[in-house]
């Protein structure tokens, strides 16, 4: 394990104040990654790549949309809270959870080049055969598998 | 925002570090020594409002959005403000005044080094709440009066608005916290431009801070009553002579244009016709260290789930949300494509302002109003009002 960050998950909701909005990836170049550049407010994908067509048609060959509020996002630090400094969820009876919250912190491991983060506090039953594949899976309660 | 008092009349003003980095030749305590380097920032803390103003860009209701900022991301927002080292935060909606922990944000953001100051509609102003917001460290509040009665209520949809307004502008006043107006122009109302003035000097505001129309939220449904540019050039002219009638009857009114930077070259052509050479050849110095349209620049927009606009009237579109983001890293991000020409539009503005003299001074005006006019944010200003001559003059 080379490194390991924190992560509170499961930021998916209103992203808009005005009505649906749109995640924005642009791509400038065949050979380029896609990039994040915001946010359009649009009722549709297709309204979302026209105003987004506005802003960045002179620059972008591929213009990806996604609607906001159904991104999944884990994130090292959210506002008002960094993941190092979060009390864990608490049970009914005062006790940490452990699993199955999205304000879970989530813990990467990198091993042999390729690191993954799952998210859910519940290991999936297709996954779990990742564990014999030598890679090593997220840790789900906070300790080293 | 340009100051016409200050530019026609010479009239010291807080904002004159700020504006013009003229700190120095103010007699008046400055809110920064050296024009800003950071953001205004206006934080709509809530999409909530009492009223249901036509031309409102943040589209607000009376209702809130799902996912407003808490107070603890609030508090943490304005941390980030000024970390980055914003000079103010205006905290505006909706109604902020609806926000029962407005107190407690703004004596977050005094706590902090920033200026805290207020965009409202004035009617939820009462002497208690302006005492309590005082002495939480509210520097300013900016009341928005759209009209005489009649037509401010129209405008408003509400019946008792201007009234209610007037009251909590005499609230600010009497428990001394400095006021001033805003006020949108439009066909609605632009009849009522000196009238509004002239009573609210009465009450006894000294300050008033007139915006052109951008096509936002609820601007962009009511773009038909926006003025012609024939219209806007007449009424900027009115306001020109009420600034200088008011200064040479001995009462010095603070008098702004704010949202449509062709302003900019027509005071210089105004100071040229009325006062001659060497006094448009000052305006425009100041002018050039304004820097022209803040879009993207001098001022930003957080709005109430925490999306970054260029401006608060470009709503449509957000660089990133505080949530996921700083906001000093999302607005200093220029591997964002748009962002980074944005700030360097001088050289990819298109048609008429490629050839205008007062390009420096103006960049292109609004580009919102580009955007949704011509669909394309790099497009002329629709709303410029300059003549060809006065383009190809300087």
């Amino acid at each position: 394990m080379v490194e390991k960050t924190n992560r509170n998950g499961g930021e998916c909701g209103p992203r808009s104040a005005d009505g649906r909005r749109f995640e924005v990836f642009l791509r400038e170049d065949a050979p380029d990654p896609m990039r994040h550049v915001g946010t359009v407010a649009a009722p549709t994908p297709d309204v979302a790549h026209e105003e987004a067509s506005k802003l960045f048609g002179w620059y972008a060959r591929d213009i990806w949309v996604t609607p906001a509020a159904e991104v999944h996002r884990y994130s090292a630090e959210r506002l008002g809270r960094s993941a190092e400094s979060a009390d864990p969820p608490q049970n009914g009876d005062g006790t940490a959870q452990t699993s199955g919250s999205t304000e879970e912190p989530r813990v990467r491991e990198e091993t042999e080049g390729t690191p993954f983060v799952r998210c859910g506090g519940v290991v999936p039953e297709d996954d779990r055969d990742d564990e014999t594949d030598g890679r090593p899976m997220t840790n789900h309660g906070g300790s080293d598998r | 925002m340009i100051s016409v008092s200050k530019l026609l009349c010479g009239l010291d003003a807080e904002g004159d570090g700020l504006r013009y980095d003229a700190a120095d030749e103010s007699s008046k305590p400055q809110i920064t020594e050296k024009r800003q380097r950071r953001p205004v920032v206006v934080w709509n803390t809530t999409k909530r409002c009492n009223l249901r103003c036509e031309h409102c860009y943040a589209a607000a209701d009376h209702t809130g959005a799902p996912g407003e900022l808490t107070t603890a991301e609030g508090k943490a927002l304005l941390d980030d403000l000024a970390e980055f080292g914003a000079p103010v935060v205006l905290f505006s909606g909706g109604e902020p005044l609806v926000r029962e922990d407005l107190p407690e944000l703004v004596a977050h953001a005094a706590d902090n080094g920033l200026r805290p100051v207020l965009s409202t509609n004035g009617t939820l102003l009462t002497r208690e709440r302006v005492r309590e917001l005082q002495e939480s460290g509210l520097k300013y509040a900016g009341i928005s009066v759209d009209g005489l009665r009649a037509r401010n209520d129209r405008i408003r949809g509400q019946e008792g608005a201007f009234d209610a307004a007037v009251r909590g502008i005499e609230a600010c006043l009497d428990v001394g916290v400095k006021t001033g107006l805003r006020y949108t122009i439009t066909e609605h109302n632009v009849a009522d431009l000196e009238g509004v003035v002239d009573l609210l000097v009465d009450v006894g505001v000294d300050r008033f801070c007139f915006y052109h129309l951008d096509y936002g939220g609820r601007g962009a449904q009511v773009a038909d009553a926006d003025l012609s540019p024939e219209a806007t050039r007449e009424a900027v002219d009115r306001l020109c002579t009420l600034t200088r009638e008011y200064h040479d009857e001995g009462e010095e009114i603070e008098t702004l244009l704010v949202g449509n930077y062709a302003d900019a070259g027509y005071l210089v052509e105004y100071a040229r016709r009325e006062f001659g050479e060497e006094h448009a050849g000052r305006v425009r110095r100041y002018l050039e260290r304004n820097g022209g349209d803040p879009t993207g620049e001098r001022v930003a927009d957080v709005d109430p789930v925490g999306n970054v606009h260029l401006t608060q009237f470009w709503q449509g579109y957000a660089l990133g949300n505080v949530k996921d983001r700083p906001f000093g890293e999302i607005w200093s991000d220029e591997s964002n494509p748009l962002l980074a020409r944005l700030r360097e539009r001088e050289d990819h503005l298109t048609g008429r302002c490629q050839g205008c003299a007062y390009r420096d001074i103006c960049r292109g005006g609004s580009r919102l109003r580009a955007l949704a006019v011509h669909g394309d944010p790099f497009a002329p200003d629709p709303k410029c009002y300059l003549t060809e001559a006065e383009r190809a003059s300087g």
